[in-house]
């Protein structure tokens, strides 16, 4: 009988561990026509700052040897109001180019949010340095999320799973200015 | 590495206390530079996005910097074309002093070779040093600090927009720096600093 209230103790206690493990949207102001809501991933602590208009998201891993991961985001002019998918292929091949400059011995790949928003993912496979960043234009918003291993190693695709989803969960709240 | 982004970024935001007298840098006739050859908007009031655009101003076009308001990010500016002018506000980040080269092309890209590029110091000169800034390529972007002049060699740290350092030596396309901040001396692609003359620039720097 104990065993049996045990088991039905577990059970009903489950839910209350899961909902107490998912992880809740942080509301963090950009400008003042515009907050971000974001869903910091397991395991992870957010520091944020602003450097002129840009705003940088810091998300730092609570145990050594995780992938660090920096969320930055800037108006450009240059896609005024418009996303990634009202660009031309002309001009998705222009912003490529601008996303991979600095690298050195970078490869992209094209992925897309799970709303279908195309991402650009950019690998820096050079001897020294392993790391990728996911760019995308949002509402006139330049966005790249840097994405740095703890070690000399190249991110996983576990690691890229977790930048898109961050990226697709988060929302754009946009208020009056 | 980029654990010191935010150690930085605050350094910088001190370091804009210390930089008053640069912010009045830097009017008088200024060209319009994009990352993609795009156009700029000029707007009616220094707030973006928002519905205030009176025009498109082209990459390229010069325009008259009256004064900046005092965050720096946006500039009072005159524009003139086909024998009409308009008084507005643009992002400072889009105007440079130096005319652009011609507008980039669309070519995606010529660094995905997997060809080392070993560093080259032969053409190195020293120089009187002097001031820079960071102005990286994209909005939101970075550029790397690299232990030589070579996109192989390894980054020492990222610095963002904005981010002063001193040059002491240069060849064509790379300048060796040194970090008043850190001490730290390596190399960045003279493509993406400029120097403090360019007020668009310094803006970066006092913008906190």
């Amino acid at each position: 009988m104990k065993k049996f209230f045990a088991v039905l103790l577990a059970v009903l206690m489950l839910p209350v561990f899961a909902l107490a493990e998912e992880a809740q949207p942080v509301t963090v102001k950009v400008n003042d026509t515009l907050s971000l809501e974001v869903v910091v991933p397991d395991g992870y602590g957010l520091d944020h700052a602003w450097y002129g208009d840009v705003f940088y998201g810091q998300m730092n891993p609570e145990e050594e040897g995780k992938l660090l991961m920096v969320l930055s985001l800037g108006y450009s002019e240059e896609y005024a109001d418009r996303s990634i998918n009202d660009l031309s292929d002309e001009e998705l091949d222009s912003l490529i180019a601008v996303s991979m400059s600095d690298f050195a011995n970078a490869t992209y790949t094209l992925s897309e949010t799970a709303e279908g928003t195309k991402l650009i993912i950019v690998d820096e496979n050079s001897e020294h340095d392993e790391y990728a960043e996911v760019f995308t234009v949002y509402q006139g918003y330049f966005i790249g999320l840097l994405l740095e291993p703890a070690g000399d190693v190249q991110v996983s695709q576990e690691e890229l799973d977790m930048a898109i989803q961050f990226l697709s969960d988060m929302q754009f709240v946009h208020t009056e200015a | 590495m980029t654990k010191r982004v935010l150690t930085a970024l605050m350094a910088v935001a001190l370091l804009c206390t210390m930089l008053p007298a640069m912010a009045l840098a830097n009017t008088g006739s200024m060209y319009v530079q994009t990352s993609n050859g795009g156009s700029v908007h000029l707007r009616k009031d220094p707030i973006a996005p928002a519905n205030n655009v009176l025009t498109e101003v082209p990459y390229g076009a010069v325009v008259d910097v009256l004064s900046y308001l005092s965050d720096r990010n946006w500039a009072h500016v005159a524009y003139t074309s086909g024998g009409r002018t308009w008084d507005g506000y643009m992002m400072t980040r889009y105007l440079v002093v130096q005319k652009p080269a011609d507008k980039p092309g669309s070519k995606t890209t010529d660094n995905t070779s997997t060809t080392p590029q070993m560093p080259n110091f032969k053409k190195f000169q020293l120089v009187e040093p002097y001031e820079v800034v960071v102005r990286p390529s994209k909005p939101n972007g970075y550029v790397n600090f690299r232990w030589a002049p070579s996109y192989d060699c390894q980054v020492i740290m990222r610095c963002y927009a904005g981010y002063p350092l001193t040059v002491i030596a240069q060849d064509g396309s790379w300048a060796q720096v040194s970090d008043p901040q850190t001490g730290y001396v390596g190399f960045m692609n003279r493509s993406f600093m400029t120097t403090v003359d360019d007020g668009t620039s310094v803006g970066a720097v006092l913008n906190n």
